[in-house]
């Protein structure tokens, strides 16, 4: 694993280096609501933007401006499949300025809640269709770890730090690529129905396909949990 | 022209519309916020890490006639029945946690051990019971619970000797399923494997790592 790791940032440094490597920033603002069903369900409602505030290719200067992008909007139902086990399946709607697209996804998720930390395994994949691109389909696999900063366990009122790690193959009509995203995260646990957190959302695409691209994103979120 | 007029038009739009949403956006928002706080748990609990400077004097010279050699992690636990303070360490290669009151004196500890280590006839008795209380049924961490007369939970873990005022009892984690419902529970078990008391353990929703 630590080898692919290497390799994969070696790519991503080549992609940098080699001139054409473009980037993009901005902001990512996320809410989550999400409630039980009972019997183990869950369903959870999600919304994000995002919009773009830099732009350009390496080397070759930037421009600034604003634009939004798009708007996610998903609905993931959720069954516990053993005590830390999950899988879920669920629907997005991408609106983008010039066009809506679809998304089914399915992930199956596995926390291990450790002395001090929580591990969190999540397999998905999704597909990705209508607007004027073609079909999109991606197999994801994502690490998280999860630390309090204050004592062994995270309580109402602290803060935590999270840290994900995510990799992304995907399969549009021929062609295939791979894409990367690392994911810092501080976070406040205001009580157990209300989270807060803010960090940077690092995505490196193209990774089999030089140049990459980056795109680094402010992202906020707020988690809410109904009883 | 018209064109660029109107994509102009749509983005200055959306920019207003990021800035200053709607009210029915706003209400909303605030709706599903109160709805959040109105479910909150009145229990309320929580654990910090403390300086071993700010532990008692009486407390930490019991951890000093243990000989702990290794780490000695401080915990201040606050819930709303009580304060205390816990002592996390590791003590001939097993976790140990000794817990004590505000003024220093020791409330219990509790040594993590293997299932097997259990008495036959204890464990025997503990699995009885657990068979009736769940369809299936694993045991997930053993702990032995020492408590009672300090002197005699020091020397049972220096030398393993019991004496007069030693309190011995089994805290398991037990993973079972009943009634299609697969839950985590933390047992107490007297010595002799009568059940003494039991709780449910509540886990902390993962929605942060899962979203």
């Amino acid at each position: 694993m630590g080898r692919q790791i290497i390799i994969l940032i070696l790519l991503a440094v080549a992609g940098i280096a080699s001139g054409q490597h473009a980037f993009q920033g901005g902001v990512l603002p996320g809410i989550s609501v999400s409630k039980g069903l009972g019997s183990g369900w869950s369903i959870g409602l999600r919304g994000e933007t995002r919009q773009k505030l830099v732009e350009g290719i390496a080397g070759e200067g930037s421009d600034l401006g604003y634009a939004h992008l798009l708007a996610d909007y998903s609905l993931i139902l959720s069954r516990r499949s053993g005590l830390n086990n999950r899988i879920s399946a669920g629907y997005l709607l991408r609106h983008e300025p010039e066009q809506v697209r679809h998304r089914i996804l399915q992930q199956y998720t596995i926390v291990s809640q450790l002395s001090t930390l929580r591990l969190a395994h999540r397999i998905a994949s999704d597909q990705t269709f209508g607007g004027d691109d073609p079909l999109s389909v991606r197999f994801r696999y994502r690490l998280g770890w999860e630390q309090a900063l204050r004592g062994q366990s995270i309580d109402p009122g602290e803060l935590y730090f999270k840290l994900s790690n995510e990799y992304l193959f995907e399969i549009e009509q021929d062609e295939h690529d791979l894409e990367m995203r690392w994911q810092p995260f501080l976070g406040y646990y205001l009580s157990d129905n209300n989270k807060l957190e803010g960090g940077l959302d690092y995505r490196l695409s193209s990774l089999l396909n030089a140049p990459g691209r980056s795109r680094i994103w402010l992202s906020i979120n707020w988690l809410i949990s109904i009883k | 022209m018209n064109t660029h007029y109107l994509s102009f038009k749509v983005m200055k739009s959306k920019y207003l519309n990021v800035l200053f949403p709607p009210r029915s956006v706003v209400f909303g928002l605030l709706a599903v916020f109160t709805a959040s706080f109105a479910g909150a748990q009145i229990k309320w609990e929580r654990e910090y890490r403390i300086k071993e400077q700010e532990v008692p004097d009486m407390a930490r010279n019991y951890l000093t006639a243990l000989s702990i050699t290794d780490k000695i992690k401080w915990f201040r636990e606050e819930s709303t029945d009580e304060i205390s303070l816990e002592a996390k360490t590791r003590m001939r290669n097993r976790p140990i946690s000794l817990e004590f009151n505000l003024d220093g004196s020791l409330m219990d500890a509790e040594l993590q051990i293997h299932q097997t280590d259990i008495p036959d006839k204890t464990r025997t008795a503990i699995d009885t019971y657990l068979k009736t209380r769940f369809e299936k049924h694993r045991i997930m961490r053993v702990q032995l619970q020492y408590s009672g007369d300090p002197e005699a939970v020091k020397t049972m873990l220096l030398q393993g000797t019991v004496q007069d005022g030693l309190v011995q009892k089994f805290e398991i984690e037990v993973r079972g399923r009943s009634s299609k419902n697969l839950e985590l529970w933390e047992f107490l078990f007297s010595l002799e494997g009568k059940p003494e008391k039991e709780s449910r353990i509540v886990l902390r929703n993962p929605d942060t790592l899962t979203y």
